[in-house]
């Protein structure tokens, strides 16, 4: 192999391991954030999956708002959806710290919900580590790091083409890895460039704010409010009855488009200067610009609106709309899904096939058993440490103080556990181990579902139980198939060799 | 009509996938088959690079011409694993292969 060769390859090699233990459990958690709302769904069984009306259900909560905050400056209502099927309200005198309630779609009534991260954790889990600006700038590194192994293995595989749909789990084990760390990444190729990519780019301002901070003196917002126009005025302090809402939504609708509209923002209500802005949803649309129309509150006159955006807005908002999903619908999100969780596959075969070359020529020692146990614990811990954040938002007492802490707490818990259960057992005998009981774990989620459950069976809930119990299936599979027993030496043994040596 | 299109699209990326491998060389050789002649392997190749490109069209008519592409890119994803898991799940050659 020629010089650059080498270095590609080492760069694929190393980089692809070292940031393959944190890449592994980002796309894990990217994967699971495309289904974000069905996972918030499960989260809270208190909530219902009712057949509702968007018209009836704007007028339910303009009802529980007139009840409960009739002097609130600012309302905020979210629609529900065939994904989010519960109805958002929110109140207060500042758009971004309200308090909010949901409500039952159909009947208005206040769902008594526990405290929980939902399926956000996991969103913010992918894109910031639950880190803030730290965990943001680690995953854009990981983000190049990512691009950089995806082209350097492009060029280190140089059968690739010749290979292309070569998979042989009946050949040796390195061999067989080997096909599996190909053909999952020649397979998800084109999706792995995009998301890592359009990852990178949405990143790109936290990393590298200079200029915003030089052209709009160092407020991050500023760039933003420049795109999307705001349209506000004053409360004028004389009382003018507001035009129920669900006409409101109807004028809304009649620009925007019919069933579009997925939030109503209520601006001084009944209010002389009230206004009432609608926000499209972005489902049907690569580019995530959510189109917008303000109109009068008191006499329905459109006081603003923005259905146009700047070429630049559209061309950016398409990067983050490629990356976030809410387009395409259903079977666009299972290829993102399926497409992850390959992804992760992919990055777990590497991680896997360059620790079982290593140890063959160097043996188990200290700094190998240390690498393996990160691999384990990045990939099985990874997925343990989800499922562990899964069983504590059903577990948990729901009334119990702190409990999104508690369940973030069960999540860091069982990742250390793993790490050091990983240390203490040879390589392939912790992968195993570890392995089964996430399987076992998956499997008996929709038990736990049942069991746990205050709302009869619906089908967000339904088909987070399949996914888990099929993902549980193929981890067995994985944990029986690829680590037998009885083929390494115990750590311990190994370890006590090497300090013989 | 628009129920078909998502099943067509996948009909033809899995027929356009399995062509493609039935033209490559290498998978003859691993099943330790004979190999067809040059000339046939060329029209298979021909004729899986003609039906992936076909399935562009309902994945467009389906989806629109900005998201389309993007679903049609996840297909070849799914076809690519769908003909490779095909060939492993018919089992290891008769002898050698690997």
């Amino acid at each position: 192999m020629n010089p650059l060769g080498k270095a590609l390859l080492g760069l694929h090699a190393w980089g692809g391991l070292l940031f393959g233990w944190l890449l592994v459990p980002v796309f894990l958690a990217g994967s699971l954030a495309v289904f974000e709302p069905e996972i918030d769904h499960w989260l809270q069984p208190e909530r219902s999956a009712p057949a509702f009306s968007r018209a009836a259900a704007v007028a339910l909560a303009e009802a529980h708002l007139r009840r409960t905050a009739p002097e609130a400056a600012v309302w905020r209502i979210r629609l529900p959806t065939p994904r989010e099927p519960t109805l958002g309200v929110a109140w207060g005198s500042d758009p971004r710290q309200l308090h909010e309630a949901t409500l039952d779609a159909a009947s208005g009534r206040p769902l008594r919900e526990r405290a929980t991260h939902g399926g956000h954790f996991f969103t913010e889990f992918h894109a910031e580590l639950l880190a803030g600006s730290v965990g943001k700038w680690i995953v854009g590194a990981a983000g190049i790091v990512m691009l950089a192994a995806l082209v350097s293995g492009v060029f280190v595989h140089h059968r690739l083409l010749r290979d292309f749909f070569v998979f042989r789990p009946w050949a040796n084990r390195r061999r067989a890895w080997l096909d599996a760390h190909n053909l999952a990444g020649v397979a998800t190729l084109p999706f792995l460039l995009m998301i890592s990519w359009t990852g990178v780019v949405i990143l790109a301002e936290t990393f590298m704010p200079a200029a915003t901070v030089m052209l709009y003196d160092g407020k991050p917002r500023a760039n933003r409010a420049e795109v999307v126009k705001s349209f506000v005025r004053k409360p004028a302090g004389e009382r003018a009855a507001m035009l129920p809402l669900d006409v409101h939504l109807a004028a809304a609708e009649a620009i925007l488009g019919a069933g579009t509209v997925s939030n109503l923002l209520v601006r001084h209500p009944d209010d002389r200067n009230g206004l009432v802005q609608a926000l499209r949803h972005v489902d049907d649309r690569l580019s995530a610009v959510a189109d917008h129309v303000t109109l009068d509150a008191a006499t329905g006159e459109i006081f603003g609106r923005q259905t146009e955006w700047n070429p630049m807005a559209y061309a950016y908002r398409a990067q983050v709309g490629l990356h976030v999903v809410h387009y395409g619908g259903p079977a666009l999100r299972w290829l993102y899904f399926a497409s992850g969780l390959l992804g992760a596959a992919m990055m777990a075969a590497g991680i896997v096939l360059f620790n079982r070359k290593r140890r063959q020529r160097v043996g188990a020692t200290r700094g190998q058993r240390w690498l393996d146990a990160a691999g384990v614990a990045a990939v099985a811990g990874g997925a343990l440490a989800c499922l562990a954040f899964l069983y504590a938002g059903r577990l948990l007492p729901a009334a119990l103080d702190a409990r999104p802490g508690w369940a973030l707490a069960a999540f860091l818990g069982a990742w250390g556990v793993s790490g050091l259960h990983a240390l203490r057992r040879a390589a392939d005998d912790a992968w195993r181990r570890q392995l089964l009981l996430a399987a076992v774990l998956a499997l008996l989620l929709p038990l736990l579902d049942l069991a746990t459950a205050r709302q009869p069976l619906d089908a967000l809930r339904l088909g987070v139980d399949l996914t888990a119990a099929a993902l549980g299936l193929l981890l067995a599979g994985v944990a029986r198939r690829c680590f037998a027993a009885g083929d390494e030496l115990p750590a311990t043994v190994a370890l006590s060799a090497e300090g013989a040596r | 009509m628009n129920a078909l299109l998502l099943p067509l699209a996948v009909i033809l990326i899995v027929g356009g996938m399995a062509c493609l491998a039935a033209g490559m060389t290498r998978t003859h050789a691993l099943r330790g088959r004979p190999l067809p002649p040059a000339g046939t392997l060329a029209r298979r190749r021909l004729a899986g690079g003609l039906l992936l490109v076909a399935a562009l069209l309902p994945c467009v008519l389906e989806q629109g011409a900005s998201i389309g592409p993007v679903l049609w890119t996840g297909l070849l994803t799914a076809g690519v694993l769908a003909v490779a898991g095909g060939l492993a799940a018919m089992g290891r050659p008769a002898r050698g292969g690997d």
